[in-house]
């Protein structure tokens, strides 16, 4: 039985088992444990590699879209590009006309380019020719020397300038853009740029609900932000780690270097992409908040996390339903073997799961029936004990013999002895002494009693009346009486001398008769003896009388049964009392053959 | 069981309520308005409020207007501003110089947003960081004054005289004046000042525009004339002269031509700075907005009235060709 069960524990053996017992919870516990374990360990390992899958994942959506806001950026500049590119065209013709055609060709840009403020032509010496304007007056041939500026080297060296960006009126953010000539025109085509615009492109760009896309030019400095104000401010990200990052890396880069995790203007977690805008050196971010670039992960999450727990649920029920039907049997074994303790042995365990705890419950039933056997037995003994010797006892009940309280007539040979010159020596003895001389003669007769098997009718002072063949028949109850009483007569003998020594004066006789006697209990309900009433009792009790010592005196239906192996003398007829014939008297002399030992 | 079923009603209505709270106990913000009478008849007012749906605040649900307006000319009054604050306003939205300072006499703290086209100098440090509590949007008027008039004369090719019709008591005007004459002198015509300080004045200038024989009137707008505009320009298709405005609703309600910003764009951008504002920025660090395109409008039906023909190049660089 487990160990949760014994011990100081009180006993749970009043029949009412509920399943909350504790080896219940306890195998309910461990089984839930043991799969929910399993199930979050499972559960944690899956998350933390569906986190590092879906963030690099979505860092990588996000990188897609920084490429797709930088292409959109790069499409911007190149438009501009392309629209000032327009206006250039070999000179073939006079100067004066192509400055007017010029003039011609930059009112069309003007138009079409909203976000050309100002374009104008350089000559090939580095003279400003001319210059449109939405917001100034036009100039015609000012010559205003730019030699030395980049805006007309470097599209006569590279073909192309981009100016870093700088603000007008110190809040309008321009950049400025040179195009050198084609063909045998060396001059440079210049044009004013508004940023703003990009400002345009850039906010129609869409990052989810809450996400944003900004660019910064190769400084650092906030070139385009949905929010124009910001750049207006030329807020300088430069120390951003993000932007820091992204412009301080040169070359190729790799896609785990795209981005990751940062803190935007307003100090909010977001995910960080970034993509270059080649020409210009620009570097574009596009930011989602955490909380909505990681939604799917977080759904995926909280999927997980229900399904744990929808998991764990489940484990907790099936570990009800399993602990149950194993500690079920168990509790009927331990309740069953409760009440077979406390005195139910009829009571039988009924446990029918198939395997080895119906075994055991079988074992257990044996074992109760067994156990109600030997308890019926022990009760019949402790009945038998009030009748016989223990040991006839544990005879007559493992013959089986039962209901020895009805009365029954049967052939019995009944044994009488007693003490001669006992009652005189008990009158003038010390009671001690008394006593001690039927101890030890009790002890001397106990002795053949038992190896002889004979049944104890009653003892009164120093008489003893025993029978046999009742109530365990036996096949020679005459032999058994003569060789006992010839036994007994041997020790009482030895018993004599040694009183003889202490002054002690006293004589044996053994009365043996044969016949047929009625047997049963007389007495009161507590109190009462197993007995034989008959004229063979009555015979038997006066041949004692007749006994002298050392006498043993039977009667002719013994002397029928035992002549065989006794020598007897006659005594001839005797008068005794109640009988109203004389009845012939024998004493047994000596025993033929070596017997005396017991026949059983 | 009990005690639990009591402890969730109570986790959740604690959860609920306050958001359920956010939409209705939202906080009703004040918008002061202190504009001339005749932008609230406009598209102009529309414009703002799209502004302010922009960025997500509905006019009745987050935030209520609340304007000063008087019949009189001076409608930039300090005691209308001084009103408006004392209401309780989050912000007061303005137009011009004369608006702006009203505005920033009656308050230091509240934030200001004006419309305004002239020189921003008396209002805040500079433009990126204006500093103190205004902020708002300009149009550049004063500044593309030598542009209009380079436009004028491209159009107008015989122009030698031109009437230049203006409020002198703001320095808008008056700078632009200055480059009027400066523009004049190169452009190759002559600048005659005409002044008009309220409504009672045009009758006089009318009279002197006539009599100064002009082959074109320039105006500059701002509230005194943009407060006349019918009567400007009945005034010029009666006297059968070009005239060159600043605004796009000038042409379209019969001006000859115009070359600014436009109008709606900015109030536009106003109203979302408006509502940036009451999203909790200051106007300190909210730049001021410069104008992002400018038009030059030509109406060829009035061109027509007044037998004018445009040069085919001139009307290449319009933006917008009104027949």
């Amino acid at each position: 039985m487990s160990e949760a069960d014994t011990g100081a524990e009180p006993p749970e053996g009043d029949g009412s088992a509920t399943p909350r017992s504790r080896l219940f919870r306890k195998y309910a516990l461990m089984f839930s444990a043991l799969v929910s374990t399993v199930l979050i360990a499972s559960g944690l390992v899956e998350v933390y590699f569906s986190y590092q899958e879906t963030k690099s994942a979505l860092l990588h959506i996000q990188r897609t879209k920084a490429e797709a806001a930088a292409a959109v950026i790069e499409q911007f500049v190149k438009e501009v590009e392309a629209q000032v590119g327009w206006t250039l065209h070999a000179t073939f013709v006079p100067h004066a006309e192509a400055l007017e055609q010029r003039q011609i060709d930059y009112f069309r840009l003007l138009r079409q380019a909203p976000a050309v403020t100002e374009v104008a032509y350089i000559d090939a010496s580095g003279r400003e020719q001319i210059l449109v304007s939405r917001l100034v007056m036009d100039v015609i041939g000012s010559g205003k020397d730019y030699a030395n500026d980049p805006k007309f080297r470097t599209p006569r060296a590279e073909g192309r300038y981009l100016s870093p960006v700088y603000f007008r009126k110190g809040s309008e953010p321009y950049l400025t853009f040179g195009l050198g000539g084609r063909g045998r025109d060396k001059g440079v085509t210049v044009a004013e740029v508004n940023l703003k615009f990009i400002w345009d492109v850039i906010s129609r760009i869409k990052v989810g609900a809450a996400g944003r896309a900004f660019a910064v030019d190769s400084r650092g400095l906030l070139i385009a932000h949905p929010d124009i104000s910001l750049v207006l401010r030329k807020t300088d990200l430069s120390a951003a780690p993000q932007v820091k990052a992204a412009l301080t890396r040169t070359g190729a880069i790799g896609t785990d270097d795209v981005g990751g995790i940062a803190r935007d203007l307003d100090d909010r977690q977001v995910l960080s992409a970034h993509a270059p805008i080649m020409p210009l050196g620009w570097m574009v971010f596009v930011e989602s908040p955490l909380s909505e670039a990681f939604a799917p992960l977080y759904d995926s999450l909280v999927r997980t996390a229900i399904l744990l727990l929808v998991g764990i649920a489940l484990s907790v029920l099936a570990a009800l339903l399993l602990a149950r039907r194993i500690v079920k049997p168990i509790q009927a074994l331990q309740l069953g073997a409760a009440q077979i303790g406390a005195g139910a042995l009829d009571h039988r365990i009924d446990v029918r799961t198939g395997d080895e705890l119906e075994a055991l419950a079988e074992d257990f039933n044996q074992m109760t029936v067994r156990l109600q056997e030997s308890y019926n037995n022990v009760e019949r003994m402790s009945a038998l004990k009030r009748y016989f010797s223990p040991h006839l006892a544990e005879l007559i009940v493992s013959s089986k013999e039962t209901d020895l309280t009805e009365s029954h007539r049967r052939e019995i040979t009944v044994v009488f002895c007693d003490i001669r010159n006992f009652t005189e020596f008990s009158s003038i003895a010390e009671p001690e002494e008394t006593m001690r001389v039927l101890r030890e003669y009790y002890k001397a007769l106990g002795s053949h009693l038992r190896p002889f098997e004979a049944t104890i009718g009653h003892i009164a002072g120093d008489g003893l009346m025993a029978f046999f063949n009742d109530p365990l028949p036996c096949p020679d109850p005459a032999a058994r009486a003569v060789r006992m009483s010839v036994a007994m007569q041997e020790s009482v003998g030895e018993l004599i001398k040694s009183w003889r020594k202490r002054g002690i004066n006293l004589g044996f006789g053994v009365g043996i008769s044969l016949g047929y006697a009625t047997l049963g209990h007389i007495g009161s309900e507590d109190q009462f003896h197993y007995t034989a009433i008959g004229s063979v009792s009555n015979l038997a009790s006066r041949l004692c009388d007749e006994a002298e010592h050392g006498q043993i005196l039977i009667s002719e239906a013994v002397l029928a049964e035992v002549d065989d192996f006794v020598d007897v003398k006659s005594l001839g007829e005797r008068s005794l009392k109640g009988f109203s014939k004389p009845v012939p008297v024998l004493q047994v002399v000596r025993l033929k053959e070596s017997a005396t030992s017991p026949t059983s | 069981m009990r005690p639990l079923i009591v402890i969730v009603t109570v986790a959740i209505s604690l959860l609920v309520i306050p958001v359920a709270g956010d939409a209705y106990a939202a906080e009703m913000h004040r918008v002061g308005t202190l504009f001339p009478p005749v932008i609230h008849k406009t598209f102009r007012i529309e414009v703002f409020k799209q502004g302010l749906r922009d960025l997500g605040y509905m006019e009745g649900e987050n935030y209520v207007l609340e304007s000063r307006l008087t019949g009189k000319q001076d409608f930039y009054r300090p005691g209308l501003a001084k009103e408006l604050v004392s209401s309780g306003v989050d912000v007061i939205v303005t137009s011009e110089i004369a608006g702006g300072r009203a505005a920033k006499e009656a308050t230091e703290t509240i934030p200001i947003v004006v419309l305004n086209c002239d020189p921003y100098d008396v209002l805040v440090e500079t433009l990126a960081r204006p500093g103190g509590n205004v902020t708002g949007q300009t149009c550049m008027t004063s500044e593309t004054t030598p542009k209009k008039l380079e436009f004028f004369k491209m159009a107008i090719p015989h122009l030698a005289r031109v009437a230049y019709l203006y409020n002198p008591k703001q320095p808008g005007p008056t700078l632009g004046l200055n480059l009027a004459e400066t523009a004049g002198r190169s452009l190759g015509f002559t600048v005659h000042p005409i002044k008009v300080s309220d409504a009672g004045d045009f009758e006089q200038a009318f009279a002197k525009i006539t009599g100064a024989q002009v082959d074109g009137i320039f105006v500059y707008h701002d509230f005194v004339t943009a407060g006349e505009r019918p009567r400007i320009i009945e005034f010029a298709a009666r006297s059968k002269l070009p005239a060159m405005y600043g605004f796009g609703s000038w042409v379209r309600a019969g001006g000859l031509m115009s070359y600014g910003t436009n109008l709606a764009a900015m109030y536009r951008r106003a109203g979302r700075q408006v509502a940036k504002i009451l999203g909790g920025e200051t106007p300190a660090n909210m730049p001021v907005e410069q104008p992002t395109t400018f038009e030059f409008i030509v109406n060829l039906k009035t061109a027509k009235a007044l037998g004018i023909t445009i040069p085919q190049s001139v009307l290449l660089r319009a933006d917008e060709v009104i027949e």
